[in-house]
């Protein structure tokens, strides 16, 4: 051994830095990257207290506080989580595709579902809800990567062995129905996003009202139970089981009494309006309003290898698809861009990033998904529900999703789970990695 | 030991370093690569030197500094190391003070200061050699620009063109100062096992 063999050997090698340590560093970079100085040191987050949402200090004990996570390497803070789920993704590697292929995601989808008793008192203003059974369905679905392939759903009760029920995906199921697109459909991303507006809140639990963009992928409307708009086809006439459809990941709103409507029930026409795709848009309950007509087969892919790297920039682009269908809620619709769609790992983990920056979270250190694995979650109470993302509580990696109903005296309820088991890139429809 | 989130694998991968900068002028958040590439090895450089506590907070700052410092990067360099360590050596002159008292315990008592919170390493480390002893000694004593040029050769297998870069100094700078360096450690190691102090 030499003398520098010996220097080297005095202190040996240290032990390598603490995760949290290096992603606290990271944040605070990031903060100076995005020329932010409103949020000097390490704490970077705090109870927003502006404009109306006082009413939210009631959980303010769960919300997350400031400071980066603590010594014990616990992390129970809703952007410490999220900043570690947003680096356990960046460091996912990349799965290939080519256009031709699909994407296959295969889930648990858990709805616990309720009934609505809105007769009783002369004068009230709600329906009681009232818990319905548990039903967990496995789920397979298989989405053109480029957006202009025929895709499929399969499901079956979750214990089952059971044939599988089936439901096309088609591309372009009728090319003479008139929908809508928008720009930044489809995984394009919107980078110059005009900064929120409330335009979309007015709509705030009005089943069917109408708004643009819900022909995209991944997006859901408010006021209907249809979360994976990328599995399109499940709603449309004759395919679908109205009530059992989609469950386990309710928007906001989407366990209104419009839910037991007969949206679905209409006879299994082809009568245009019956065709519309796949997005359970509003159209099938009310006249469409507000829809410029628009080529019916826009590519819709679920291989979204366009989205935004960056946080700021997902950020502008959920606030865009927030506005167009889920009322605003940029965590809500960062949960429908994910659940059955394919993100890149630079794109997912910017979405975590963005969602850190999101006000008003809260962290359950137990949350369940469909499949029954535990994990922490971070979520965010809007319209009732807590829509929830749930991580693994090691690797922070995204395990699924759940919504908990906020009942009267403080009563919690899980309202739907689900649970994200495989994505792959598969050649051919019903073939499994 | 676990190791970390891999921050410093994907390294191999991807544009230069050089790259990643040039573009980050434009595009601030492409600097963030350069975080992931290097700063576990940053921290690594800085708790070898002082602790990990001083090496936790340390970290960060390189790289603000770096990100603020980026346009004065010069990109014909591939490989940004040798200027995050630069500025990773600046910052650590402050704790200097630090630095010297740790090589001083260590050189009286054996226990190394900036690890002993850590029970396993100092179980590891009472195992304290004559040797090692005298070797803290040397430290604590050596003049700052010595101790830069030495750690960086021997703990962080620089080369001499590497430490010019960091230390922003000529390369005769620098083999004159580990030379210097060298012979000082020589000199208190002599009278031991002649194998710790063959050339080099």
């Amino acid at each position: 051994m030499n003398d520098l063999e010996l220097v080297r050997e005095l202190r040996g090698d240290p032990p390598d830095a603490e995760p949290a340590v290096l992603l606290s560093a990271r944040f605070a970079l990031q903060r100076e990257m995005r020329g932010d100085t409103r949020r000097p040191g390490a704490g970077r987050w705090r109870l927003a207290t502006a404009g109306g949402l006082a009413a939210l200090l009631a959980i303010a004990v769960v919300v997350a506080q400031n400071g980066p996570p603590a010594p014990d390497g616990t992390v129970n803070d809703a952007a410490g989580i999220l900043d570690r789920a947003a680096l356990a993704a960046a460091h996912e590697p990349i799965l290939p595709a080519r256009p031709d292929q699909y994407v296959f995601v295969e889930s648990i989808e858990g709805y616990h579902g309720e009934t609505y008793d809105c007769d009783g008192k002369a004068d009230q203003s709600h329906c009681t809800a009232i818990p319905g059974p548990v039903k967990r369905t496995l789920r397979q679905v298989w989405s053109s990567v480029d957006g202009t392939h025929d895709g499929l759903l399969r499901d079956r009760p979750a214990k089952s062995t059971g044939a599988w029920n089936e439901t096309p995906i088609p591309f372009c199921p009728n090319a003479a129905t008139v929908t809508n697109a928008v720009p930044g459909a489809s995984g394009v991303p919107v980078t110059n996003a005009a900064p929120a507006t409330n335009g979309a809140r007015g709509a705030n639990g009005v089943p069917g009202t109408s708004q643009p963009g819900t022909s995209q992928p991944g997006t859901s409307q408010p006021g209907t139970s249809q979360p994976g708009t990328s599995q399109p086809g499940t709603s449309q006439p004759g395919t679908s089981q109205p009530g059992t459809s989609q469950p386990g990941t309710n928007q906001p709103g989407t366990n209104q009494p419009a839910n037991n409507q007969p949206a679905n029930n209409q006879p299994p026409t082809n009568q245009p309006a019956n065709n519309q795709p796949p997005t359970n848009q509003p159209a099938n309950n009310q006249p469409a309003t507000n829809q410029p007509p628009a080529d019916n087969c826009t590519p819709r892919p679920a291989y979204l290898i366009n989205l935004p790297t960056n946080a700021p920039a997902m950020t502008a682009y959920l606030r865009t698809k927030a506005n167009e269908t889920t009322n605003g809620d940029l965590f809500t619709a960062a949960g429908d861009l994910i659940r059955e769609a394919y993100l890149p790992p630079a794109s997912l983990s910017a979405l975590f990033q963005a969602l850190g920056d999101v006000p008003d979270l809260a962290v359950a250190q137990d949350a369940e998904d469909a499949a029954g694995r535990h994990g922490v979650s971070v979520g965010r109470d809007a319209h009732g529900f807590r829509n929830e993302l749930i991580f693994d509580r090691t690797t922070f990696a995204y395990l699924g999703s759940r919504t908990i109903a906020r009942q009267d005296a403080g009563k919690v309820t899980i309202d739907g789970q689900s649970a994200q088991l495989r994505v792959a890139i598969v050649d051919r429809l019903r073939q499994l990695p | 030991m676990t190791v970390p989130r891999a921050v410093d694998e994907p390294a191999r991968l991807g544009p230069d370093d050089s790259t990643l900068i040039r573009r980050s002028l434009t595009e601030a958040e492409e600097f963030a690569a350069v975080f992931d590439r290097h700063a576990n090895a940053v921290h690594r450089y800085v708790s070898r030197r002082v602790g990990t506590v001083v090496a936790d907070d340390l970290t960060a700052e390189t790289f603000l500094v770096a990100f603020r410092q980026r346009q004065r990067y010069d990109l014909s360099q591939p490989d940004a190391r040798p200027w995050l360590y630069g500025i990773a050596t600046n910052l650590l002159h402050r704790h200097r003070r630090t630095e010297v008292r740790q090589y001083r315990a260590l050189a009286r008592t054996g226990v190394d200061p900036a690890v002993e919170h850590d029970a396993e390493r100092v179980v590891a480390r009472v195992a304290a050699t004559t040797a090692s002893c005298r070797l803290a000694a040397v430290l604590a004593k050596l003049p700052v620009g010595e101790r830069d040029v030495l750690l960086l050769i021997a703990n962080e297998e620089f080369d001499y063109a590497d430490v010019a870069r960091a230390l922003n100094i000529p390369i005769g700078t620098v083999r004159s100062r580990l030379h210097s360096a060298r012979k000082r450690m020589r000199a208190a190691l002599a009278d031991l096992d002649p194998r710790t102090h063959e050339g080099a």
